[in-house]
């Protein structure tokens, strides 16, 4: 498979979720979702069309230890609800900027923004294997079941490094694909977005 | 694992079952940027063992990551086959 194939199969499942179109997921997306990896009264705060597109595998925000006035990058931002968590932790003062390579995803997150506008965050429609930021942007990089969509993995964690300051820090939420499954599972397109 | 060179203090926090398939499991990682950047994290192996050869068991954890050098790019999610192990 070439990495332009998945990246399209990836999109397109995710853009369905963004449009409230059932994507395979089940019932493991939104509050559900969010509620199992422990998001808890965080959630009270986000917007409906946020949450509802919430595809995560985990909760970043919880452990990057987000301080007050840090710039924050949340790869492969989707609906918006870890970059919007995470506004709360770098205040005013601070900055997050979600990006997301699904348009209808950038478009909820907008939308979410539209409801509760903090001041603080910015989503972007931007390829996280070729970020446009300079390096040594931010203090911190969360991300949430992005890099296993990517087929091209190492590129995605180079471009995460350098617009990382030195000692900036890294919240990674991903998958890991059981070694007993590997070949077969990665053969199929349609996998790599579950 | 992908978390490697260029990043140090490499530490897994959680890992719970995806309920949306049987094929993998959710993990959570923290990681800093090394201060010992630039370099290339991915193609300069010598440098990433040297960065992983430090004291402590967390950079020890990076060395094992680095030596199982797991195929990247050809593959769903993380191939984490001792992270578990050396994590923690």
């Amino acid at each position: 498979m070439k990495p332009e194939e998945i990246a399209e199969s990836v999109r397109k499942r995710f853009s369905r979720v963004a449009l409230g179109i059932d994507a395979g997921f089940g019932v493991w997306t939104g509050n559900r979702c969010a509620e199992y990896l422990g998001y808890g009264d965080v959630l009270d705060d986000i917007p409906t069309v946020s949450l509802e597109s919430f595809v995560g595998v985990g909760n970043p925000a919880s452990f990057a230890g987000l301080m007050p006035g840090e710039r924050v990058l949340d790869v492969g931002c989707g609906g918006g609800l870890d970059a919007l968590v995470a506004s709360a932790h770098v205040g005013p003062d601070g900055q997050v900027v979600g990006v997301d390579m699904t348009p209808e995803m950038v478009e909820r997150a907008n939308e979410a923004l539209a409801m509760v506008p903090p001041t603080n965050v910015i989503f972007l429609l931007a390829d996280a294997e070729r970020l446009p930021f300079a390096s040594d942007t931010f203090d911190v990089a969360l991300s949430n079941g992005c890099l296993n969509l990517s087929p091209r993995k190492e590129r995605l964690i180079s471009e995460v490094h350098r617009v990382l300051r030195p000692g900036g820090r890294l919240a990674l939420c991903d998958a890991i694909l059981k070694p007993d499954k590997a070949d077969e599972v990665a053969a199929d397109p349609d996998n790599w977005s579950l | 694992m992908l978390v490697a060179g260029g990043f140090v203090d490499v530490m897994q926090l959680d890992q719970r079952l995806n309920p949306r398939n049987d094929y993998t499991e959710w993990a959570s990682f923290s990681a800093v940027k090394s201060y010992r950047s630039p370099f290339d994290p991915v193609t300069d192996r010598s440098r990433q063992r040297a960065v992983s050869t430090g004291p402590g068991a967390r950079r020890a954890a990076v060395a094992v990551l680095v030596e199982d050098d797991p195929p990247m790019g050809d593959g769903i999610g993380f191939e984490l086959p001792d992270a578990r192990r050396s994590v923690g």
